[in-house]
């Protein structure tokens, strides 16, 4: 069936998209010594990264992933499948392992198919299901109240659709609503297809055979080829991710976050790579020191409103996002018209990268794909003031960073207030909050995923693909739902004024509180601005829930 | 460009009659407030546009939440409870908790909140207003305070007192906190002008106040700094005040489950995007308080839950002198 006016338009626009590059094949190394300064941050030893649950840190960040959401039937029956789940586990320290050794693979064969893969699996629970396999009032010794109260009591703080009818309201979600809550959820994820489902269909066979419900499944993939890094709207995902502070081992230079800067460039101080901001491990993993709201570098006292047993555990957010495409990209091509720009000049500055993941401020005009590619140029960039050249620590064969250094965008006319990567990550501008350093206390460590069939890279659309289901499987971690993803979603993302005036984020804000979901904008025009009214929310939710990664030894010992 | 001839009262609001004397006593006030130009040390300035004339390339609002940041963080990151006790205390001193240019009175009926009532307004602008006509401070205070004030009750030997009742323990019309000044609202930025130390950005900026556990501080000094850095003529933009500039109606439930309308906010004095008093109240004719509403799910007992809806700013100005 040949396509419509409106189709043809889209695949026109999606035909564009080319993805990004592969990063370039020189690294610098990170430096091996110790950075002044840094001698405070905590060591974990392998005792301890055994028993952190891995998706935390550092991730699983594999091409497949598939979530369980289930709901507890007879208690003895689930203790005896979180029994079984539990030698499954992937911990911190795996991941870890199976990366240097994928890396050595990597530099010795020459390649990136290194032949090597395995499965993950974490999980993590609900309030109500702690309360379930402990008690009330030891699920009440978490403080969190979000987490107590769950998503589904949050979702119209959120800004999510309040009306019954609206296809985001927590009535019509796949799991999490009102009458369909999960208990826990389980992540599955593998680089290898087979390989994971052979695992997926192992798990649910036993949490069947234990009387589990699976209220909801999700798979879910990275999108393929060029643009494997990439969400379905086109725009390369995941760039910019807190680093955390703390070391592996007592040897000089061995962090969790390498740190690749120079030791004479002051901001080895508080960078992994350039532009990647440091923040205290008890910001994602309960009872470590946390980060301080007056200082950079400082840390703050930990956190003690949790069981004792959940010490290095996380809070996990997960919120499944449909992406409407179409309507994205009929936006930014009507806006284009309007404002005499093309329509992905106008999707960059609603994103404020360019689909490759070269940031507007320091490719202002046209995109730059070896840019967008480069880990170690892409996040490099302040807003308010001329970003200056960063040295690393060991260079070694990297070429370095000869892109254009980024002019400083204090009226915020290259990058505006409102695009999505300045609203949730200001980074040294100064916000509501006040002081730049407190932002750094607001972080999440991102861990989505894609699902459901990409339109990019495919060259001839059909009407029955547009209506397909896909979207994002955001997930998050977090040590306080309400002063980190929640402030993120509704202080900023959801607010026109904050954490700049503006106009709301373009992606994932939503207007609630009100009859009408219109969001606006003010886009740039020359000297002034032109206010821009977005009628459709191009991000609905459709699930999700807020629970709990306990330490692995947690799982086995007090849940099971 | 032109010089700002008159500065005007805060969003520009017209108690007496246009013509009145009044308004030229204000702009002196707010004329002989500001220095005519403090230079950075490496250039720039914060300058009086009455008296400066500067070619204005671009403004920036500098927002920031009502609720005061010092009294949650960092020591009471962990328990809000106590936070929003704390902030809420009735500000019968000029001490209290309200310190970011925002402050609030809590209405309540039979225990419960009944209504709260947000402003922005300088006691500066009642102090000149009392010197100058104070039958119109008591028509004021009886129009949005309450009918039942008498003039006995504003002032003390003549002289008007910032701490009346009707604007401490039996409601609210303007600041009281010794620091919601319109001076120090100046010397937030004229200050920091004058200690320019140098600076690529904002993490190695340390401008004065950049330390100041409320949000306001840091966020003027730090704007106004990074401005100057660029060698900009930065002031404030006429009419000169704090204002609310936004509230989040998100996640205001009724007791049915259902959202509240976004009508229950109502702005008393001020303009759009000039909002000097703003009440949240419910229809009478509900049935019910604003103490039987939650907001995301937790009841509202604390008038400082709906504080945090609110946002407060101030507009500056960043220009090349002429």
């Amino acid at each position: 069936m040949p396509q419509s006016d409106k189709l043809k338009k889209l695949q026109s626009t999606l035909n564009k998209l080319t993805g990004s590059a592969a990063p370039p094949a020189q690294r610098p190394q990170p430096t091996n010594k110790d950075i002044p300064g840094t001698a405070n941050e905590p060591v974990y030893p392998v005792k301890v990264t055994q028993d952190i649950q891995g998706n935390i840190l550092p991730g699983f960040n594999t091409s497949h992933q598939h979530f369980l959401f289930l709901s507890f039937g007879n208690i003895a029956k689930t203790k005896a499948f979180i029994r079984f789940l539990t030698p499954m586990l992937s911990s911190m320290h795996e991941l870890l392992e199976f990366r240097k050794l994928n890396s050595a693979r990597r530099a010795r064969m020459g390649t990136t198919n290194t032949l090597m893969s395995t499965v993950w699996v974490n999980v993590a629970f609900s309030h109500a299901a702690i309360a379930k396999l402990t008690t009330k009032s030891i699920a009440d010794e978490f403080g969190d109240e979000s987490y107590k109260q769950g998503l589904a009591a949050r979702s119209s703080l959120l800004g999510d659709p309040t009306s019954a009818a609206s296809p985001g309201n927590l009535t019509k979600w796949s799991v999490g609503g009102p009458q369909n809550e999960a208990d826990c959820v389980v992540i599955v994820a593998a680089d290898m297809q087979q390989q994971l489902q052979d695992a997926v269909d192992a798990i649910k066979k036993q949490a069947s055979a234990n009387a589990l419900d699976l209220l909801f499944e999700q798979t879910a993939a990275l999108l393929p080829g060029s643009f494997r890094t990439h969400e379905h709207f086109g725009f390369k995902d995941g760039v910019s991710q807190p680093g955390v502070r703390g070391k592996l081992s007592s040897n000089p230079g061995d962090y969790i976050t390498p740190r690749y800067i120079a030791s004479t460039d002051k901001r080895s101080t508080y960078y992994g790579k350039p532009g990647q901001l440091l923040t205290w491990p008890g910001q994602f993993l309960l009872g470590e020191p946390r980060q301080s709201t007056e200082d950079l570098q400082k840390p703050f006292r930990a956190a003690n409103n949790f069981p004792k047993w959940a010490k290095r555990g996380s809070y996990l957010i997960v919120r499944r996002l449909r992406q409407d495409v179409p309507a994205f990209w009929e936006f930014a091509q009507s806006s284009a018209v309007n404002l005499s720009l093309s329509e992905i000049t106008v999707a960059a500055k609603l994103v404020g990268r360019w689909p490759d993941g070269s940031p507007l401020q320091r490719s202002p005009s046209t995109s730059n794909k070896s840019l967008g590619a480069d880990p170690f140029a892409n996040n490099h960039f302040l807003f308010d003031d001329n970003t200056r050249p960063i040295k690393m620590a060991r260079p070694g064969q990297y070429p370095g960073d000869n892109f254009t250094q980024a002019q400083a965008d204090h009226l915020a006319t290259v990058c505006p207030h409102f695009s999505h990567i300045r609203k949730v990550n200001p980074r040294e501008s100064v916000t509501d909050l006040g002081k730049p350093e407190d932002l750094l206390a607001r972080l999440i460590l991102r861990r989505g995923i894609p699902y459901g069939p990409p339109l990019l890279g495919n060259r001839s659309i059909s009407e029955s693909d547009l209506k397909k289901d896909r979207g994002l499987m955001f997930l998050c971690y977090n040590s306080s739902i309400e002063d980190q993803f929640e402030f993120i979603q509704r202080r900023w993302a959801n607010s026109e004024v904050q954490p700049n005036t503006g106009g709301h984020d373009p992606i994932i804000g939503q207007k609630g509180g009100g009859t009408s979901r219109r969001r606006k904008i003010e886009f740039p025009k020359g000297a002034s601005s032109t206010e821009v009214s977005i009628d459709k929310d191009f991000v609905i939710p459709t699930g999700g829930g807020y629970f709990f990664a306990p330490p692995i030894s947690a799982v086995r010992d007090v849940l099971s | 460009m032109t010089l700002t001839t008159k500065f005007d009262t805060p969003a520009s609001v017209r108690d007496l009659a246009a013509s009145s004397p009044f308004y030229t006593q204000w702009h002196n006030f707010v004329a002989g407030a500001i220095k005519k130009e403090t230079k950075g040390e490496r250039g720039g300035a914060f300058y009086n546009p009455s008296k400066l004339n500067v070619k204005v390339v671009a403004e920036k609002t500098m927002v920031w939440m009502g609720f005061p940041r010092r009294v949650l963080l960092p020591q009471l990151r962990d328990d809000k409870k106590k936070a929003y006790i704390r902030a809420d205390k009735l500000r019968t001193s000029r001490q209290h908790s309200q310190d970011e240019y925002f402050e609030w009175y809590i209405h309540r009926k039979a225990g419960k909140i009944s209504k709260v009532t947000f402003v922005t307004e300088l006691h500066d602008y009642y102090e000149h207003l009392w010197a100058f006509d104070q039958n119109k401070v008591l028509a004021i205070y009886r129009k949005f305070v309450s009918p039942s004030v008498m003039l006995s009750d504003l002032h003390n030997n003549g002289r008007y007192n910032i701490l009346n009742k009707w604007n401490t323990t039996h409601g609210i019309l303007h600041y009281t906190q010794q620091i919601n000044t319109f001076k120090a609202a100046i010397g937030l930025a004229e200050d920091l002008t004058i200690a320019n130390p140098p600076a690529s950005d904002n993490y190695v900026a340390e401008p004065p106040y950049a330390k100041t556990k409320t949000s306001v501080d840091p966020r003027v000094c730090y704007d106004v700094h990074m401005l100057i850095r660029k060698r900009l003529h930065v002031s404030f933009r006429e009419p000169i005040g704090v204002y609310i500039v936004g509230w989040d109606n998100s996640g205001i439930t009724q007791p049915n489950g259902k959202p509240a309308p976004a009508s229950w906010w109502k702005v008393r004095r001020g303009k759009k995007d000039m909002v000097m008093r703003l009440e949240y109240e419910v229809p009478i004719n509900q049935g019910f308080l604003v103490g039987d509403l939650e907001i995301g799910g937790r009841p509202i007992k604390f008038g400082g839950q709906l504080a945090e809806q609110v946002s407060v700013g101030l507009v500056g100005t960043a220009g090349k002198k002429v």
